[in-house]
């Protein structure tokens, strides 16, 4: 039994293809694109095609921010340029929708269904899906705008123009950011959010107390209730929407921005027989495999399990996104995936940036450098002599050796975490 | 080829840091970050070819500097975009230790 489980074991991280096997990507955003560019940067040599159903691949981040006020042109979203995946053999193809999967076998190719009619087969597919913008289930939720695609992003532009009324429903990271955005460009803006400290859970309270105030700070009205009706305006010259929230009010809008969060697609690997996490998601191990041999997936359509059992949280962040491409990369050629480090997320907004390493309210002891809301400011969780995450506040510094602290596990005194006059960088760097 | 200037001695960059040496000085388009990489000095443009932010700000590790923004890796030696989300190259200057000072050739090419 014990030889059996080791000879298991060596097989299932084998190659799924060799440097010359066909490799389809389905979704081009940052996990899509990582596998492609990173198959090659490992030697693969063979044919690898990514699809994606939009006109223009695109980064995300920007899309909340830079995009809106129109500082980037959609051309320049791209997280890869296509002259380089171009030159890199790296086949494009946009405004391609996949409809189906067959998942193969070791002995017959995988074959990836297009809306076309076409099919194209491969040696391994990654599924990409990421995640569509959930949806507020209240009556009139379609006369919301969602921010999740370029897409979106094309549709919102126009509208944010200066004096208009902007509600934004959902004060997490994208509704944060926008509102932030759009009292930047002029907006009469209201965040509604039922929660009074929205993120504390993430940032711990004392930062996203900071956060919150900054939103007043900046001129965005902020109202703690929830929507529970959106209405269109039943007089002519009126406004749009009219947004009625549990507390009893109603707020007038001209746009209203849904930002409650995601929901992870997993279409093609549901329709395909594919194992899926309750509440959707497809599963995936650490070498971001499926329940099917051939096929991989990553990014934020996926769900992981945990090696003894249960399943991962979601991430959903840019980083984790990427990592997960150069770790199906890494599997698909049989290679050791990248140890992965504390999950790491930052946010824009009001002029501050805000990075999150790890697990900032995991600790026993929760540790202030510097003064919250002036300057520089960070604050550290703390465990059983090591860091269990940080949250900083326009301090880099802090964040690139709360990284490496998490990361290589460096016992450290919280005492001397809490002095202002202790280098983070010099006990990272041991 | 330009002459070269003189930044500092050795000891006034320590390990890990950097040194920012002004356009205006340096008489180039960005101001340069001059590295100490565990004793080994690098010279590369400071704005990162990603976002608005100073690379001599960065992490120096492995002959490597991480962009204190959003974490965009390159090579000290080469320049290269080494990971997301920076994707073009910094621009590299040679950097020479003389008699226990560091040198920088604004414009000149490390590989010459």
């Amino acid at each position: 039994m014990i030889d059996g489980a080791v000879t298991g074991a060596a097989v299932t991280d084998a190659a799924v293809v060799g440097p010359d096997g066909r490799v389809v990507v389905v979704g081009g955003g940052v996990a899509g694109l990582s596998v492609a560019v990173e198959l090659r940067r490992l030697g693969h040599v063979g044919p690898v095609v990514v699809l994606d159903r939009g006109a223009v691949l695109h980064d995300r981040p920007p899309l909340s921010k830079s995009y809106l006020r129109g500082e980037v042109a959609a051309d320049d979203l791209a997280p890869y340029p296509s002259q380089q995946l171009l030159a890199q053999g790296v086949q494009v193809r946009t405004g391609t929708v996949a409809v189906s999967l067959d998942p193969g076998a070791p002995d017959r190719p995988a074959v990836v269904g297009l809306a076309d009619g076409t099919a194209l087969s491969a040696d391994a597919v990654v599924l990409a899906e990421g995640g569509r913008a959930h949806r507020l289930p209240v009556p009139g939720q379609e006369l919301a705008l969602q921010l999740r695609t370029l897409d979106d992003a094309r549709a919102l532009r126009p509208l944010l123009r200066p004096g208009r009324r902007l509600v934004v429903l959902g004060a997490g990271l994208v509704g944060a950011e926008v509102a932030a955005t759009a009292v930047g460009l002029g907006l009469d803006v209201t965040l509604v959010d039922p929660d009074p400290l929205p993120l504390a859970g993430v940032l711990g309270p004392e930062v996203a107390r900071v956060l919150v105030e900054d939103h007043g700070r900046h001129g965005v009205r902020v109202v703690v209730a929830a929507a529970e009706r959106l209405e269109a305006a039943p007089t002519r010259g009126g406004p749009p929407v009219r947004v009625r929230l549990s507390d009893g009010s109603t707020l007038e809008a001209d746009v209203v921005l849904v930002a409650t969060g995601m929901a992870p697609v997993d279409d093609l690997a549901r329709a395909a027989g594919l194992e899926v996490a309750v509440g959707g998601g497809t599963l995936v191990d650490r070498r971001q495999r499926t329940s099917s041999p051939c096929v991989l997936a990553v990014g934020d359509g996926t769900r992981r399990r945990r090696a003894h059992g249960g399943v991962a949280a979601s991430a959903g962040h840019w980083d984790a996104a990427r990592l997960d491409g150069l770790a199906a990369a890494a599997a698909l050629l049989g290679h050791d995936v990248p140890v992965r480090g504390a999950p790491w997320f930052w946010t824009d907004r009001h002029g501050r940036h805000v990075e999150v390493v790890g697990d900032p309210v995991g600790g026993s002891r929760s540790i202030a450098r510097g003064v919250p809301g002036t300057g520089p400011f960070a604050v550290l969780g703390w465990r059983d002599g090591v860091l269990t995450g940080a949250v900083a506040v326009d301090d880099a510094r802090t964040t690139q050796a709360a990284r490496r602290l998490v990361d290589r596990a460096v016992v450290v005194d919280p005492d001397e975490l809490a002095d202002p006059a202790t280098d983070l960088r010099a006990l990272a760097r041991g | 080829m330009s002459e070269g200037m003189q930044v500092c001695g050795v000891e006034e960059i320590p390990s890990g840091e950097a040194r920012l040496v002004g356009r205006a000085e340096a008489g180039t388009g960005d101001d340069i970050a001059v590295f100490n990489d565990e004793g080994r000095f690098h010279a590369l443009d400071d704005t990162c070819s990603h976002a608005l932010a100073s690379l001599s700000e960065g992490w120096v590790e492995d002959g490597t500097v991480e962009c204190p923004l959003h974490a965009a890796r390159f090579s000290l030696i080469t320049g290269e975009a080494l990971s997301l989300p920076a994707v073009t190259a910094a621009r590299c200057h040679r950097v020479e230790v003389r008699d226990g000072q560091v040198w920088l050739f604004p414009g000149e090419s490390p590989q010459g």
